[in-house]
């Protein structure tokens, strides 16, 4: 059978987000200092992913996230929820920049343009 | 996209010139976002689009449908099929490269990820990673590490093999 790669820590388990609901969405820092994993809890936590530590938990929204994104600058954390509320998080601050809603339709999963200036959302439509 | 089809599962290209969406019918459509036009490609998919992704080098695209046990990898330029990675394991809910595009994660609905060599189309590693199903994977920059995340509500961490970066040849096997 073919052998996988080994857990990175001895144990299965390296962080322990206490989602209580199904993770949805992992991402990480382009320098791979930070780990944000957000879910259908309506929880998302940063990690700091050299020390395995959480850095912050925030429970920004009432609904289940589907998608995170990190900003080109990785000052900034954008979040898409299946009720259609997109939030954009300044993590120095933990401050909301923008709230806003993406008008029709269910949201059923979202991408950010690499030059942070389109959100894609996808849905049914009008 | 035809009229009765839904946008399911989108995925822009490296430089953004690109945005792929596969749909409800198991089409993908490739948009250019400054000029709004788009390329239908014929995937082979019948079943909905459930998620896809570039290559780094943005040459490839990885699609992956409901109720299908494959995975298509596609040459962007030309829109044929490249390779068919074909398992055993229960269907797929994500597909993600790895930094230097030689690695392709899937995600299962089993909890398994299965880790392909893209130059070969050959499982290299399989992964018992959560009880439940695989939502989310991501690679570190530097390519080592793959974070892993679904139904159980757990991240998990993986040691990766150093392999060479893939080169995507046009000559794909099926």
């Amino acid at each position: 059978m073919l052998q996988g790669p080994e857990p990175a820590k001895a144990g299965e388990t390296v962080l322990s987000p206490q989602f209580t609901d199904s993770i949805r969405s992992i991402v990480l820092s382009r320098d791979d200092r930070l780990l944000a994993v957000a879910g259908w809890g309506g929880i998302i936590q940063v990690w700091d992913l050299p020390s395995k530590r959480l850095v912050v938990s925030m429970n920004q929204h009432t609904d289940f996230i589907h998608k995170s994104a990190f900003l080109s600058t990785d000052e900034q954390l954008l979040s898409v929820t299946v009720n259609r509320t997109v939030n954009l998080l300044e993590l120095k601050s933990l401050e909301v920049l923008r709230s806003f809603p993406i008008p029709e339709g269910i949201s059923r999963g979202a991408v950010v343009s690499p030059d942070d200036k389109r959100l894609v959302t996808l849905g049914p439509g009008p | 996209m035809g009229q009765s089809s839904r946008p399911i599962a989108a995925a822009y290209s490296p430089d953004g010139h690109i945005l792929a969406a596969g749909d409800s019918a198991g089409n993908i459509t490739l948009w250019d976002p400054s000029t709004g036009s788009e390329r239908a490609i014929s995937i082979g998919h019948r079943r909905k689009i459930l998620s896809v992704a570039f290559s780094p080098d943005g040459e490839m695209l990885a699609s992956a449908s409901d109720f299908e046990r494959f995975v298509k990898l596609w040459s962007v330029s030309s829109g044929r099929e490249q390779k068919t990675l074909k398992f055993e394991s229960s269907w797929i809910s994500v597909v993600q490269f790895s930094p230097l595009g030689q690695t392709l994660a899937t995600g299962h609905l089993d909890g398994t990820v299965i880790l392909w060599n893209c130059g070969t189309g050959e499982q290299d590693a399989k992964i018992k990673a959560a009880q439940g199903s695989i939502h989310a994977l991501a690679f570190t920059a530097d390519g080592l590490t793959l974070a892993s995340g679904g139904e159980d509500g757990k991240v998990k961490l993986w040691n990766l093999p150093v392999v060479a970066p893939a080169r995507h040849s046009s000559a794909g096997t099926h």
